[in-house]
């Protein structure tokens, strides 16, 4: 087993030499494992006589894509490499071999096509076969995508017992190309588990000096640096690195008196920079890192700690909210987007995420909330379900460390949250009930607190990833209870030293003037050390309370928060006189959504809400769409005509809704964009037109397999599908698409469309009509 | 923030791709500035490129035994040179997230932002060719620039050029599965490089575009510049 306790020195790159001896561009690397194993070990030994501890075995890049391209099985490739070098290795004392695991090369979805379980398939079988071979742990190396570092963590951990070493590259501003900042890494692979973490490739020690010291403070796992051998300058016509290898060699020991446990090199490096970095690291010694244990949570590119008072956003919770319970069961996802966009700009730090109905698959709809979420919000999730499955489902594809809500102390709830917790790297709130329900008292909450943090600790979870919830009940039903939870809050804080997090808004229930209850509960129990109140990011009035308290608490330096938020004037919200509501039909045209919102509002007053539609927005559509054939308006100003009628309608569904009145919808018709294809834009703009001309849309989104549209049409009984391509490349997907539906569908019309279609391409797909941009799509679907 | 304003010729690509014939009215165009400026700001604009010694045989363009670009076109565009640039660029991941973003809160905006992006990748390409025609040296011209999944050029090629240029490594470039580039505002090309000048200019012959092409219906070419 590798030791981590010991300075080591790893070695230098593989490609520099492989190149140097005259390796072709076009060639698989990892293919020469097979066919020049002499070559492969002899670089290895230059290494190894060198001085480096550890050697990395040619595997890099080997993975399922790379052994179609080189015609060779992956195992063979993965257990020669291996097998090359532990050969070279077994000649000296003490020597390690890495399987050496980078990038898989593709993009997982939603950026990219590929799904979180076949990326860590992709991995997996390489951690397999380099695990048989004999390697003594696994490197996990050049990582730009922390989720895609995520998967290959977890197909480690499934797939072997052997240690793993993770690091990302970065730039020199501290990010890597897909946004994940130093201090996400670190806290999602600490959480994950793995030996040791740290930096490699991207850029010379030089450039890395900062990056290593950002690392340095934010983990106390042994850090690894392998930089490159510098950045690349020309001189005289020849690229050249901005250091020479002595320097280097002097960077590598400055890494380790700072308190990197293991060095080596990147690009460009070769034995002479391996053998200087030996003789510079002479004398050194490993030395434990003092570093502050702290309670985060994350998101590649957002790391939100609770050392300051934290609002957790409670919107996305279908719990006696109407609009999104229907969106949820009419999987309406832009509905979730918005809201959680809302409460992102109301300044929520952290959202609740929780889809739990009766009626739908709760665990998949989580999941897809969660990756639709991440893609559109930096913030951290709470992900919250009753459901193991759901938690366990959404904790395994969340991109970063997540929060879990929730264990309880019931023996059940412990043994199987607790797993998941631990393998899936999150945080995890404990709520203090157990098998015989809330205690009354706060010692006893205190009691049960203890149990939650002793067990995951137990588990291996860290004691400041644990979160507990001393549990808000009403106060007109159970007048001591508000009291008893400020105290349990007190106590937990005092006694365990963990973070509390409170649902404050359920004090009220049953009180008139529920806000008033709320933002007084919520003060006091600041007072009492609640760091993450769970709220309505929206109640400006809490939002008010929680800026305060910072500065009350000592949390907001300067007060300087506040005085942004608070310095250029009191806030007052003048709700009237801020000008005038235009007509319904002016605001249309003029794409102001939140007016049109308003004007059918005032017209409800007068009309009725069908009324409204046929006098109102129709002719105002009708005038838009003419405009814009006529060539009279562009794009974007229909779009926005558009989405004003959409808010307008919005407006008319919730008066229906409220009166009871049946929505009369229109025609169904199923649109996506085809299986391979990730442009989506086009797609939902015809979305929108569609839904103003009150179609009813079922949209599936990009990427979209065959087989889900038909399961889609034939579910919803649409009689129309329409079906987006962008590029000629899925023009084929979009033919499979329709020969299914035809073989299942016999009767559904299909219309297509996007960048790349022509009339002539349309007939090969088997399309029954094209159109060439959205209002050709309304005016096909009406005919049809 | 002068600087970010969008040149002229990004300006009216923006225009063009938002199909907007003649002037934009201001408020159109006052959005158009807001969004390259959104666009700029959020952008981590990166590119790569490397002149090739090459050999032109048949359909194929030989970089290195290992690595030949297929196509018809591409090979007879670069018919003649010896050598050849191949490019990459791209905006990079946060812009995808920018226009995923606001294409939930305001789709027209995210159309716009669209149109900014595709119109800045141009850009950045424009300005990659500027490096490539310094380092080409002295009577070298550069032929136009060709990106593969336009004419007989299978999209897959990206792939050899990314790989040449150990793109993904140096600027975060990757394929999906169908031949995409991710980031989604990324652009790959072959430019070669002639010893006489070369006519730049897009035509249309062999596009798989070309009869439904909006910018040919109204007897423009999406080659032109303002």
């Amino acid at each position: 087993m590798i030791k981590l306790d010991k300075i080591l020195l790893f070695d230098g790159a593989m490609g520099t030499m492989l190149q140097r001896r005259g390796m072709k561009l076009g060639t698989v690397p990892e293919s020469l494992n097979i066919s020049a194993p002499d070559m492969i070990t002899a670089i290895h030994r230059e290494y190894l006589e060198a001085g480096a501890d550890v050697i990395l075995a040619n595997t890099f890049g080997a993975n399922r894509f790379k052994a179609e391209k080189a015609g060779l099985p992956l195992r063979d490739m993965v257990t020669a490499a291996v097998t090359n070098a532990k050969e070279a290795a077994s000649a000296y004392e003490g020597k390690y071999v890495a399987l050496d695991i980078g990038p898989c090369g593709r993009v997982l979805s939603p950026s990219g096509d590929l799904p979180f379980d076949e990326a860590v398939e992709i991995f997996a079988e390489v951690v397999r076969a380099g695990d048989e071979a004999g390697a003594d742990f696994i490197l996990l190396e050049t990582f730009t995508d922390l989720y895609e570092l995520k998967a290959a963590v977890i197909a480690a951990k499934e797939n072997s017992e052997l240690p793993v070493f993770a690091t990302m590259s970065f730039e020199e501003n501290g990010t890597t190309f897909f946004g994940s900042c130093v201090e996400s890494m670190t806290a999602t692979l600490e959480a994950l588990g793995v030996a040791a973490l740290g930096v490699n490739c991207s850029l010379g020690p030089k450039q890395l000096a900062p990056i290593v010291k950002r690392i340095l403070d934010s983990t106390s796992l042994p850090v690894l640096v392998q930089p490159n051998a510098g950045l690349p300058v020309l001189r005289d016509g020849k690229t050249d690195y901005d250091i020479t290898p002595r320097e280097f060699a002097m960077y590598a020991r400055e890494f380790v008196d700072q308190g990197a446990r293991f060095v080596g090199g990147c690009c460009g490096t070769d034995p002479e920079y391996i053998r200087l970095t030996r003789e510079a690291l002479k004398g050194a010694e490993p030395f434990e890192r003092k570093t502050t244990k702290r309670c985060a949570i994350c998101t590649p590119s957002r790391v939100v700690s609770f050392d300051r008072i934290t609002v957790i956003g409670e919107r996305l919770n279908p719990t006696g909210k109407k609009a999104l319970q229907a969106a949820l069961r009419s999987h309406d996802i832009g509905f979730l987007l918005r809201e959680a966009i809302g409460e992102e700009e109301q300044g929520a730090q952290v959202l609740d995420v929780n889809v739990g109905l009766p009626d739908i698959d709760e665990a998949a709809t989580l999941e897809e909330a969660v990756r639709e979420i991440q893609a559109v919000t930096r913030l951290p999730l709470q992900l919250d379900s009753a459901s193991p499955e759901a938690l366990e489902r959404a904790a395994r594809i969340y991109n970063g460390k997540p929060l879990l809500n929730s264990v309880n102390g019931k023996k059940e709830s412990l043994e199987r949250i607790l797993p998941i917790a631990k393998k899936y790297g999150c945080a995890l709130l404990g709520l203090t009930l157990d098998e015989n329900g809330v205690p009354d008292d706060a010692e006893s909450r205190l009691a049960i607190a203890r149990r939650i943090v002793e067990a995951a600790e137990a588990a291996g979870i860290a004691r400041e990833d644990v979160l507990i919830d001393c549990l808000m009940m009403t106060v007109s039903a159970q007048p001591h209870q508000a009291l008893e939870t400020m105290r349990a809050i007190s106590l937990v804080k005092k006694e365990l030293g963990v973070r509390t997090v409170l649902g404050v808004s359920n004090v009220s229930f049953g009180l008139p003037a529920r806000p008033i209850i709320n933002r007084t509960m919520l003060a006091m129990a600041f007072a009492a050390g609640l760091d993450a109140p769970i709220m309505n990011p929206g109640d400006a009035g809490m939002m008010d309370t929680a800026a305060a308290a910072r500065v009350l608490l000592r949390q907001d330096e300067g007060a300087a928060c506040y005085m942004e938020k608070y310095g250029a004037a009191l806030p007052a919200q003048p709700e009237t006189a801020k000008g005038e509501i235009p007509g319904l039909e002016y605001a249309i045209a003029r794409g102001l959504k939140d007016e049109a919102a308003k004007a059918a509002a005032l017209l409800l007053k007068e009309m009725e809400p069908l009324a409204v539609v046929e006098k109102e927005i129709i002719p105002a559509l009708d005038k838009i769409g003419k405009d814009y054939e006529g060539g009279k308006i562009f794009l974007p100003g229909l779009i926005k005509s558009a989405e004003a009628a959409k808010s307008a309608f919005e407006t008319l569904r919730a008066e229906l809704a409220k009166s009871g009145g049946a929505d009369r919808k229109g025609p169904k018709i199923v649109i996506a964009t085809v299986h391979g294809d990730i442009h989506d834009i086009g797609k939902n703009i015809v979305k929108v037109i569609l839904e103003n001309y009150n179609f009813d849309v079922t949209d599936l989104g990009k990427d979209v397999p065959p087989r889900r549209v038909a399961d889609a049409v034939k579910e919803s009984g649409a009689g129309i599908v329409g079906l987006s391509a962008l590029m000629t490349t899925t023009v084929a997907s979009m033919k499979k698409t329709i020969e299914l539906l035809r073989k299942e569908c016999p009767g559904v019309k299909v219309i297509v469309g996007g960048a790349v279609l022509t009339e002539s391409l349309a007939e090969y797909t088997g399309a029954d009509c094209y159109a060439k941009d959205a209002m050709e799509t309304v005016r096909h679907a009406e005919k049809l | 923030m002068a600087e970010l304003l969008p040149p002229p010729s990004v300006a009216a690509e923006i225009r063009r791709l938002l199909g907007v014939k003649g002037e934009a009215d201001e408020e159109l165009e006052e959005e158009i500035r807001e969004s390259y400026a959104e666009l700029r700001r959020s952008a981590a604009s990166r590119s790569v490129y490397r002149i090739f010694d090459i050999t032109v045989s048949g359909d194929e363009i030989e970089i290195s035994p290992a690595l030949r670009l297929r196509g018809a076109e591409l090979a007879g565009l670069c018919r003649g040179c010896g050598r050849a640039a191949l490019m990459a660029v791209t905006l990079g991941a946060e812009t995808d997230r920018l226009i995923a973003r606001r294409g939930v809160e305001n789709l027209s905006r995210a159309l716009i932002l669209d149109a900014c992006a595709s119109a800045e990748a141009e850009r950045l390409c424009d300005e990659t060719e500027l490096a490539i025609m310094a380092e080409a040296g002295e009577g070298k011209f550069l032929t136009m620039r060709f990106s593969p999944g336009y004419g007989g050029v299978a999209q897959s090629e990206s792939a050899k050029i990314i790989e040449a240029l150990d793109a993904g490594r140096k600027i975060g470039l990757r394929l999906t599965r169908s031949s995409m580039l991710t980031p989604m505002k990324s652009v790959t090309a072959v430019v070669g490089l002639a010893d006489s000048p070369q006519n730049r200019r897009r035509d249309c012959v062999g596009c798989a575009a070309a009869e439904s092409c909006p910018y040919r219906m109204r007897g423009a070419c999406c080659g032109d510049k303002a």
